[in-house]
C-alpha cells in the first residue's frame, strides 16, 4: 500500500510537473520587476537609512561611523516621555476600539443578517476616504465654536480639542476598520451551533462569552491587536491636526527631527528602532496568524 | 472486426506505460487497447492510477516511460491541445462568465471553424445533450445535472475521436447518477464515439461499459466484460470489488469426479470444480445470490450451518449474513419474491446450501460457473481488441 | 475588553421573549447608530459647514451659499494640487495594476524556494508604516542625489501601492478553478489563449476594483508624498497646510466635501466590481494587514469574510 497515494496527495505534484522546468523559469521572468523595483525603492532605502544611523555626519558617509546617535536617542528625556505618551495614547485608543469593535465583529457576524454586508461595506468606505480629511473633519467637531461645544452648555470646553482626547477619539475612529475586520474574520469562522450546543448543556450568555466566543476569537483579536500598534505608534498626521503641544507623538518626532531639524542620525537611529519594533510586532502576528490558521 | 481496428481514429493503444510522482508510483505499467466506439471504464479505488492513466491519454501527464497511440498515431509526448481526445472533468471546470452556448461553442472557436458551422453543430450538441432552451444561461444558473451536460456537450461537439471521462458522476445525487448513467451509454450509443470512463463505483462502471479494467497499485488487475468480471474473477480482489462476494479458503480433503471437497464434519462440506488439480488450498468465492437457505442439498451442493449474524432487509433481496463454524462469514441474497416469506433472525441456526459449479476457483480461469458458454480467451485478462470486440457484441 | 463584548452580545443571542427581544434590538440600532455617527458625523458636518454662509466654523448655520465652492474652484494653488495629486495616481493606479499583478501571479501559482521571502518582501510594505517608508526613502533619493520631484512620489507610492494589488488579485486567483485552465487547454487552446479567454475574464472585475483602490491610495497618500515631494504640493499636503488657517478652512470643507463625494462613488463602484465574482477580497480592501497577510500566507482568502455562511 506504500505505493498508493489519493487522488488528492497526486494534486500538487501534477501541477508542478506539468511543464516544470519551463514555469520555473515563468516565476522568476514574472516577478523579475516587481521584486526588483521593491529591492531598489524599498529595501536599499531601508538599508540606506540604516547606514545613515551609524553615520557620524549624516548625509556625509565619510565622516565616520558611531553609534552615538542611538546613545543620545535613547538617552534623551523628551524622546523617553514622548514614547511613554505614545504608548500610552495608543493603548486608551486600543481599549476604546476593542470596546466597540468586539461586539461590532460579533454583531457582523452572527446577528447582522443583510445588514451584515452594509456594515462591512460602510468600515470599507470609512476607511479609503482621504484620511488628513477624515482628521481634519473632526475640527468641526471638537473645535472651540465646534457642535460639541454648541450642543454643551455653558463655557467652551477648551480641552476638546488640541489636546490628547481630541486624538484618542480621532485615532479611535481612523483605525476601527483595521481592529473590526480581523475580528470580525475570526468570528465569522465560528459555527453558530456552537452556541446552540452550549445553551442546550446549560451556558448562561457570561460562560458562552468567556469559553465559547473569546477564546475561538482570540488568535484574531491579538492580530488585530498588533497590527493596528504598529500604524497608531507611528502616526503623525492626528496629533498634527487635532493634537497639543500636550499630545506630541513619536511619528511627529521623528518628521520634526528630519524635516525641520535637518538632524539625520537621531532621525534615522529613531526610524530605525521602530522599524524595529514594527517589524518584530509584525512577525509576532504573522507567526500567530500561521499558528492559529487563521489567515489574517 | 479484425486487430487493426484500434489504427482506425478512436483506437487507442497503452503499451507499458508508467509514471511516478516523486516516491510514489502512480501507474506502473498499463497496457491496453481500445477499439473505436467502445465504451471503456477503469474501476478502481482512490489512488490507483485510473485517474493518472486517464491523464496521460488525454496529455496532462506525460508516461516516464511507454507510449500511447491514438488512432495509429504515437502522441506519447503530444500536447493536450493537439490530441484529438476531449475530457469531461469530475469539477467540470465550465468557464463561469460565459453562456452555456459560449462554453459549448468554446473549442470551435479556438480552432476558428466558420461561424455558420460553430452555430449549426452547437445547435445540434445543444440537442444531443438535451439542453435547448437553455443557451442564453451561465453555468451558474443550472443544476449540477445540467452543468454536467454543458460539460458532455462542450466535450463532444468538436467530435473527438474519443471522450475521456473523469468520475463525471461523482458530484450529483445518487437518483440523477442513475439517470445520468443511462443517458451517457445511450450517447455514447448515438455518437458511435470511444468513451474512455474512470470511476471508483462498480454498479457505474457495470451499468455502462463494455469491457471495464480494475486496477489497483497502478496496474491492470483484470480486463474483461462486466459479466467475466463478476462471474470469473482473476483475484480475490477483484471479486472483492465487483459486488458482494463471499471469499472461502478451501482445503481440499478429497477429490471426486472433477469436484475438489473439504468436509467440515456432520455431512457439511464445501464444494468446487476441481479445475487445479496440483493445489491443495483453493480460494473460491460464491455469489450471494447463488446461496439457498434450506437443507435440502443434493450430492453435488455444498451444504453448511452456521448462524446467522445479520439480516438486512434491501427491498428486492433481503441480506443474510451467516457466521460458519470456519470463522469465515458468508453473505446470502434471498429473492423476495413471495408474500409472506419470513426471513431468518440473527442468533438463528441456518443451513446454506449452493451448486459445486457455483464455487469459482479465484485464478483458475475457467469458464463462468453460469454462464458456460463464456469465451474462454475472453475470460482470461488482457486479451487483444478482437477478444474485447467479441464480448462486446 | 471581554467583559464589555460579552456584557452586549449573549443577551441578544438568548434573547426570550419578545419584550426584551425589541430591548435588544433598540439597543443594538443605538449602538450602531453611535458607531455610524463616530465614523461619518464629522464628514456629514464637514459637508453642511462648506454650505454654510459664514466663513468661521461656528454654529449655528447661517444659512445656505456655494460660495466657497467658487472659491474653491477658483484657487490656483489648490487647482495644482489637485492637477498633482491627479497626475500621480494617474501614473501610480496603472504602474501598481502592472506590477501587482504580475507579483499576484507569481505568487500564487508557482511553487519555488524562496517565496515565502518573496511573499514577506511584498507584502512588508502593507504593514511597515508609511512614515518609516517615507524616511528611508527621502534618504535613499539623497544618498544617490536625486532631486524630489514628483517622479520620486510616484517611485515610493508605486512601491506601497502594489501590494494591494497582489493581495486583490491573488484573493481572486485563489478563486479560480484550475480545473478551468485545463478545460481549456483540452478543447485546444494556447498559454496565451487561456490567459486571455479564460483567466483574464476571471480577474478582470477585480483588476478594475484594484486600478480604482489604487489610485484612491495614491491620490490620499500624505505621509510618503511628504518626504519624497519636492517643492509642488499634492491635495492632502495642500489640506494639511491649510487647515490651521481660518481664512481657508470654508474652501478646505467644499473641495473636502467634492472629494469625498468622489470618492464615495468610485469605491462604491469598485467594491460593486469586487463583489461581482464572489465577495472575499473586500476584507483585503479594508485592512492592509489583511492583504499583508494575503500576500505573505499565498494561501486561500481569510475566513469567509461578507460571504453567506
Amino acid at each position: 500500500m506504500a505505493a498508493i497515494t489519493t487522488s488528492a496527495d497526486l494534486e500538487r505534484p501534477k501541477r508542478e510537473r506539468f511543464r516544470g522546468a519551463r514555469r520555473r523559469g515563468g516565476a522568476l521572468g514574472i516577478l523579475l520587476s516587481p521584486v526588483g523595483l521593491l529591492v531598489v525603492l524599498f529595501v536599499l532605502p531601508m538599508l540606506i537609512m540604516v547606514q545613515m544611523s551609524f553615520v557620524e555626519f549624516p548625509p556625509n558617509t565619510d565622516s565616520g561611523y558611531t553609534l552615538d546617535h542611538y546613545r543620545e536617542v535613547l538617552t534623551n528625556d523628551l524622546n523617553l516621555k514622548i514614547a511613554w505618551r505614545t504608548v500610552m495614547i495608543a493603548s486608551i485608543s486600543m481599549a476604546i476600539m476593542l470596546a466597540i469593535a468586539l461586539p461590532l465583529s460579533y454583531f457582523m457576524a452572527f446577528k447582522a443578517g443583510r445588514w451584515e454586508l452594509v456594515l462591512l461595506l460602510g468600515l470599507v468606505l470609512a476607511d479609503e476616504l482621504a484620511p488628513v480629511v477624515k482628521v481634519y473633519a473632526w475640527q468641526v467637531i471638537l473645535g472651540r465654536n465646534g457642535i460639541l461645544n454648541w450642543l454643551i452648555p455653558g463655557e467652551p470646553i477648551e480641552w476638546l480639542l488640541y489636546s490628547r482626547f481630541a486624538v484618542i477619539v480621532t485615532l479611535s475612529t481612523t483605525y476601527i476598520t483595521y481592529t473590526t475586520i480581523p475580528i470580525y474574520a475570526a468570528m465569522k469562522a465560528i459555527e453558530p451551533s456552537m452556541f446552540e450546543a452550549a445553551v442546550d448543556l446549560g451556558a448562561g450568555w457570561w460562560q458562552q462569552a468567556r469559553k465559547i466566543l473569546l477564546p475561538l476569537a482570540a488568535p484574531g483579536i491579538f492580530i488585530a491587536m498588533i497590527l493596528v500598534y504598529i500604524p497608531m505608534l507611528t502616526d503623525f498626521v492626528t496629533s498634527d491636526i487635532v493634537g497639543g503641544t500636550s499630545s506630541v507623538m513619536m511619528g511627529q518626532r521623528v518628521r520634526d527631527l528630519i524635516l525641520q531639524g535637518g538632524d539625520w542620525g537621531a532621525g534615522s537611529a529613531l526610524n530605525f528602532l521602530m522599524l524595529a519594533a514594527s517589524g518584530i510586532l509584525a512577525l509576532v502576528a504573522y507567526r500567530l496568524a500561521k499558528l492559529n490558521r487563521i489567515d489574517a | 472486426m479484425s486487430a487493426d481496428a484500434i489504427h482506425e481514429p478512436g483506437g487507442i493503444v497503452l503499451e507499458d506505460c508508467r509514471k511516478r510522482f516523486g516516491d510514489t508510483i502512480a501507474v506502473d505499467g498499463v497496457s491496453f487497447e481500445i477499439v473505436p466506439g467502445e465504451f471503456f471504464s477503469m474501476l478502481g479505488p482512490s489512488g490507483c492510477g485510473k485517474t493518472t492513466t486517464l491523464r496521460m491519454i488525454a496529455g496532462f501527464e506525460t508516461p516516464d516511460s511507454g507510449r500511447i497511440w491514438l488512432g495509429g498515431r504515437d502522441v506519447s509526448r503530444l500536447a493536450p491541445q493537439k490530441r484529438p481526445v476531449n475530457m469531461v472533468f469530475q469539477a467540470y471546470g465550465l468557464f463561469p462568465h460565459m453562456t452555456v452556448a459560449e462554453n459549448v461553442a468554446f473549442g470551435l472557436r479556438i480552432k476558428k471553424l466558420p461561424r455558420a458551422e460553430i452555430a449549426s453543430r452547437v445547435a445540434e450538441t445543444m440537442r444531443t445533450v438535451r439542453l435547448e432552451g437553455m443557451e442564453d444561461r451561465h453555468p451558474g444558473q443550472l443544476s449540477g445535472g445540467q452543468q454536467q451536460r454543458v460539460a458532455l456537450g462542450r466535450a463532444l461537439v468538436n467530435r473527438p475521436a474519443a471522450l475521456l471521462l473523469d468520475e463525471p458522476l461523482g458530484a450529483l445525487d445518487l437518483q440523477l447518477r442513475k439517470e445520468m448513467q443511462l443517458e451517457l451509454k445511450h450517447l455514447q450509443e448515438r455518437t458511435d464515439t470511444t468513451f474512455i470512463y474512470v470511476t471508483h463505483d462498480q454498479e457505474e462502471a457495470m451499468t455502462m461499459s463494455d469491457r471495464i479494467a480494475v486496477m489497483r497499485a497502478g496496474v491492470v488487475e483484470q480486463l474483461g466484460t462486466p459479466r467475466e468480471l463478476y462471474a470469473t474473477p482473476a483475484t480475490a480482489f477483484v471479486a472483492g470489488f465487483i459486488g458482494v462476494s463471499n471469499l472461502v479458503t478451501l482445503r481440499v480433503d478429497r477429490r471426486t469426479e472433477g469436484i475438489a471437497a473439504m468436509d467440515l464434519g456432520g455431512g457439511d462440506r464445501i464444494l468446487a470444480p476441481d479445475t487445479d488439480g496440483a493445489r491443495d488450498e483453493l480460494t473460491i468465492t460464491v455469489r450471494p445470490e447463488w446461496i439457498k437457505l434450506g437443507a435440502d442439498a443434493g450430492p453435488r451442493d455444498s451444504r453448511v450451518s452456521g448462524t446467522v449474524s445479520d439480516v438486512v432487509y434491501l427491498g428486492s433481496v433481503t441480506q443474510v449474513v451467516v457466521d460458519l463454524p470456519t470463522g469465515e462469514r458468508l453473505t446470502v441474497h434471498r429473492l423476495n419474491d413471495e408474500l409472506g416469506a419470513i426471513d431468518p433472525r440473527p442468533g438463528q441456526r441456518v443451513t446454506l446450501r449452493w451448486a459445486a459449479d457455483h464455487s469459482y476457483v479465484i485464478g483458475s480461469g475457467g469458464a463462468s460457473p453460469t454462464d458456460g458458454d463464456a469465451d474462454d480467451e475472453a475470460a482470461t485478462a488482457p486479451t487483444g481488441a478482437a477478444g474485447a470486440a467479441q464480448g462486446r457484441r | 475588553m471581554a467583559d464589555v463584548a460579552g456584557a452586549v452580545e449573549p443577551r441578544v443571542a438568548l434573547g426570550a421573549g419578545s419584550v426584551r427581544h425589541t430591548a435588544n434590538a433598540v439597543g443594538w440600532a443605538a449602538f450602531l447608530g453611535v458607531v455610524a455617527l463616530a465614523l461619518f458625523g464629522p464628514l456629514a458636518i464637514l459637508v453642511g459647514f462648506s454650505l454654510n454662509d459664514s466663513s468661521i466654523l461656528a454654529f449655528p448655520f447661517e444659512g445656505l451659499t456655494l460660495e466657497w465652492y467658487r472659491q474653491a474652484l477658483a484657487d490656483p494653488t489648490l487647482r495644482e494640487a489637485l492637477a498633482n495629486s491627479l497626475g500621480v495616481a494617474l501614473v501610480v493606479a496603472p504602474l501598481s495594476v502592472i506590477l501587482g499583478t504580475l507579483a499576484a501571479f507569481g505568487l500564487t501559482r508557482f511553487r519555488f524556494r524562496g517565496r515565502g521571502m518573496v511573499g514577506a518582501l511584498v507584502g512588508a510594505p502593507l504593514v511597515l508604516p508609511w512614515l518609516i517608508i517615507g524616511i528611508a526613502a527621502l534618504m535613499g533619493y539623497a544618498r544617490v542625489d536625486l532631486d524630489l520631484t514628483l517622479r520620486t512620489v510616484v517611485a515610493t507610492q508605486t512601491i506601497c501601492t502594489f501590494p494591494l494589488v497582489t493581495a486583490i488579485v491573488s484573493a481572486q486567483l485563489f478563486r479560480f478553478q484550475r480545473v478551468q485552465e485545463e478545460a481549456a487547454i483540452d478543447l485546444g487552446c494556447s498559454r496565451l489563449q487561456v490567459l486571455r479567454h479564460v483567466i483574464l475574464p476571471h480577474i478582470g472585475p477585480a483588476l478594475g476594483a484594484a486600478a480604482i483602490f489604487a489610485f484612491t491610495w495614491s491620490f490620499n497618500n500624505y505621509e510618503i508624498s511628504l518626504f519624497t515631494i519636492g517643492f509642488q504640493q499634492t491635495f492632502p499636503i495642500w489640506v494639511y497646510s491649510s487647515v490651521r488657517n481660518p481664512d481657508h478652512t470654508a474652501v478646505v470643507n467644499a473641495v473636502s466635501t467634492l472629494i469625498s463625494a468622489f470618492q464615495v462613488v468610485t469605491i462604491w463602484l469598485a467594491i460593486r466590481l469586487l463583489r461581482s465574482r464572489g465577495g472575499g477580497a473586500l476584507s483585503i480592501v479594508g485592512d492592509r494587514a489583511v492583504a499583508a497577510g494575503t500576500v505573505a500566507e499565498g494561501s486561500g482568502v481569510p475566513a469567509p469574510v461578507g460571504a453567506p455562511r
